[in-house]
């Protein structure tokens, strides 16, 4: 079994891609199927742009177990009002600071969504959000 | 094998008949692919990082701005054109496996942008064109654009 953390600085745009970058190699190594590494380092890097664009801080967990690998995301907030509306394509909330570095484009959670096996998103305002999303070894 | 009957052909000496047996050999690939050669020719452009890189064969391209589009859509033997030029571009790169960004406009990332991209074997080059140019000089040399499709689902059977 694998286990690895990778916390992620709010705003940290300076080291932004290198958790995911990390996470692609790490599999590489184990040789999972490109294809399937693919899937992962995409769902994986706007998962990590998500954090440093609009969390407050948070982090990234990558456990490998019984033909699963899954990413685990949480930060310490703001959290989002309203899922369903951030799952809607072209939906975006990003600042004019993330747009100029090329996001905002409101792909973020449908790209997740349609790369993963298994996609699970909780959010509370002034808590938090929880994203566990699973990509199965096959 | 067969008998040419083409009158074009009649006179043709061993020099040209040479040629001609070449070019199977380049055109013979069933995809309408480039060398990333051509692709540098083709845009008149400049080779910032991966001059030894540049025999790789690319099958499509696409034209974006914005990363999370060129995530959605781009298939592995692509190349992008962007207009942006920043270390982000790299790492979508990185994500997708591709192998050539061409920056138009003008522009050129800064060097640890560059220094990244070599480091990770990513081909990069600069046009002094706009996209729309750029884009139609590459789709009158043969290349094509990425399907617009789950590119991340293809072969999984559940591309939309």
């Amino acid at each position: 079994m694998i286990h690895s953390v990778y916390p992620i600085a709010q705003a940290g745009y300076d080291s932004a891609g290198q958790a995911s970058a990390d996470i692609k190699r790490q599999l590489k190594q184990l040789g999972v199927d490109s294809k399937i590494i693919r899937r992962v380092a995409v769902a994986c890097y706007e998962a990590e742009m998500n954090l440093i664009i609009h969390s407050l801080g948070g982090a990234m967990e990558l456990s490998i177990e019984d033909g699963w690998i899954t990413l685990q995301i949480h930060d310490k907030g703001p959290g989002i009002p309203d899922v369903e509306l951030a799952k809607k394509e072209g939906f975006s909330t990003a600042g004019e600071d993330a747009r100029s570095l090329g996001f905002g484009a409101g792909m973020g959670l449908p790209n997740m969504m349609r790369n993963t096996d298994d996609f699970l998103i909780a959010s509370q305002v002034g808590v938090g959000t929880l994203m566990i999303m699973k990509f199965k070894l096959v | 094998m067969t008998v040419k009957t083409d009158p074009h052909n009649i006179q043709e000496d061993p020099m040209t008949s040479a040629s001609q047996h070449a070019q199977p050999s380049q055109t013979g690939e069933q995809t309408q692919g480039l060398r990333l050669r051509q692709v540098a020719q083709a845009l008149d452009a400049a080779v910032l990082t991966g001059e030894d890189h540049l025999d790789i064969v690319v099958q499509s391209a696409c034209c974006s701005d914005l990363m999370s589009d060129v995530l959605a859509f781009v298939h592995e033997k692509a190349i992008v054109l962007t207009g942006l030029a920043n270390a982000h571009v790299i790492r979508t790169a990185e994500m997708l496996d591709l192998k050539c960004i061409v920056f138009v406009r003008g522009k050129r990332p800064p060097q640890d942008v560059i220094d990244l991209a070599r480091e990770l074997g990513v081909v990069l080059m600069s046009v002094n064109k706009t996209m729309f140019v750029s884009a139609g000089l590459l789709y009158q040399a043969g290349l094509r654009g990425s399907p617009m499709k789950w590119a991340s689902r293809e072969g999984t059977g559940q591309a939309q």
